[in-house]
């Protein structure tokens, strides 16, 4: 994910070591499984008001549901006990 | 679910079929919720701004560019970005008329134009409308005439809203733009219902001044909008401050004194960014969605005694209807009035039809797909055989 910021300046942020992914991991799969569940949203908006998913339809859910799933587990696993 | 324990999620656009006349075509992109979450902080645009500070002006993220590119997309030669079409008018207004002017305006006029020119303690003219309910270039012509004989000097501008907001007809404004050019009276092309669904070139319509609304047309937030204009009056709409303060002398150089600075500083304007790629693929399948208008409002003309007010075949996805003939004898006797339309119309999942109106009234199609739209025709139809109506 691109930043407004390069990424040796977030880099280079000194942080306390809450997170083991290193903060900016962990802002980069915030904003992914946000921006999956938005497709997600769009979907519902989109097949309104039945919800019944086409084929495609269901590929796109599927996949938009993996990729907030694969970032909020990250995001978990980087939390420290 | 509540935000900040008050405030109820919308979920409108998730749960139904939104027919509402105003609502259909600013509604979200994927990317420009996207960049509302990322960019919804105050002056979020801000963080790279650098001299000459001014909005237009940042590179990152790419507003130059986004400028650049809405006036190529509208074909004119200088675009701003506007908080909505309203203060795109003011804007020309207070650059082009003062006390004692006259502006022309369409009787289907929007009361934005109207405020825009009070605004600028000018007067407005409107020009009528044919039997057909369009405005003609001859009719703007007539207009200018009259208005000329009787002041003594002409109109300051004419506005003219390609499709009007009241019945979505098309009006001539390649006719008007020849007219008031004949009169040397710029012309401001009210797009507010046309850019970011319908191509728009402003060229070849021949008009000074493009107008457009970002939550109307373009998938953007509230307020969103544009301002294009042709090389010859960026100077004069966009002109920049020459003002010295007199105790501390201070100037403030670039900023553009119509827009009083800096316009969308924020979320709006990145969420605009976001959905141009898909908007200006959407203005090439207009034709695909004025079929599915014409598809509904077919589907309302086949119960019986009901009319199409808008122009017909329909031009434009936003349609008005009278129903007088059809549901609104049965409000007549109904316990809910003129509610049970817009009941039945909810239990279907079906929201945006203004409640309580049951003679004439608008629907908007705009961004529905084949599978919506049929299921919105059928739910006329099957309300009307619920009570008799076919």
């Amino acid at each position: 994910m691109s930043s407004l910021f390069c990424q040796q300046e977030i880099n280079n942020i000194k942080r306390l070591d809450y997170w083991s992914l290193g903060m900016d991991n962990a802002v980069d799969n915030l904003f992914e499984a946000l921006f999956a569940l938005t497709d997600l949203r769009v979907l519902l908006r989109e097949t309104a008001p039945s919800h019944k998913l086409s084929a495609e339809q269901q590929m796109q859910a599927r996949d938009a549901l993996a990729r907030a799933k694969a970032a909020l587990s990250k995001l978990e696993e980087g939390l420290q006990e | 679910m509540k935000i900040a324990g008050t405030i109820p999620i919308r979920e409108v656009e998730e749960n139904f079929i939104n027919i509402q006349p105003i609502q259909a075509a600013g509604r979200l992109t994927a990317e420009a919720m996207k960049a509302l979450i990322a960019y919804g902080d105050g002056y979020s645009t801000c963080d790279q701004c650098r001299k000459p500070f001014r909005l237009d002006k940042i590179t990152k993220p790419p507003i130059a560019e986004f400028h650049k590119d809405l006036a190529r997309f509208l074909n004119m030669d200088e675009a701003r970005v506007t908080p909505g079409a309203r203060r795109a008018f003011q804007a020309v207004c207070l650059a082009l008329a003062e006390k004692g002017d006259t502006v022309l305006v369409s009787a289907l006029g929007h009361y934005t134009e109207f405020l825009a020119v009070e605004n600028a303690k000018a007067t407005v003219r409107e020009v009528p409308t044919n039997d057909l309910n369009v405005v003609t270039g001859d009719a703007v012509a007539q207009k200018i005439e009259e208005v000329t004989r009787e002041q003594g000097k002409s109109p300051v501008l004419v506005m003219l809203d390609h499709f009007d907001y009241s019945l979505a007809n098309e009006h001539d404004i390649a006719g008007a733009a020849k007219a008031a050019h004949q009169y040397d009276i710029p012309i401001l092309y009210n797009g507010a219902y046309t850019v970011g669904i319908k191509p728009v070139d402003g060229k070849a319509l021949g008009v000074d001044f493009v107008v457009g609304s970002g939550h109307k047309s373009m998938a953007s937030p509230a307020p969103s909008g544009v301002l294009a204009t042709t090389s010859g009056y960026a100077d004069t709409v966009f002109s920049t401050t020459q003002m010295i303060g007199d105790v501390t002398g201070r100037q403030f150089g670039v900023k553009e004194v119509q827009m009083l600075g800096c316009t969308l500083m924020g979320g709006n304007i990145l969420a605009m960014m976001a959905s141009f790629p898909t908007v200006k693929r959407r203005v090439e399948e207009w034709d695909e969605y004025v079929t599915k208008s014409n598809y509904v409002v077919d589907a309302l003309l086949g119960i019986k005694g009901n009319t199409c007010v808008s122009e017909y075949p329909r031009k434009h996805t936003l349609s008005k209807v009278d129903t007088t003939g059809s549901f609104d004898t049965v409000a007549r006797t109904h316990k809910r009035r003129g509610y049970f339309l817009s009941d039945e119309l909810k239990q279907r999942g079906i929201v945006g039809a203004f409640s309580g109106a049951t003679r004439a009234w608008k629907l908007n199609t705009y961004g529905l797909s084949w599978d919506q739209i049929r299921y919105v025709a059928d739910a006329f139809k099957e309300i009307a055989g619920k009570y008799g109506l076919l």
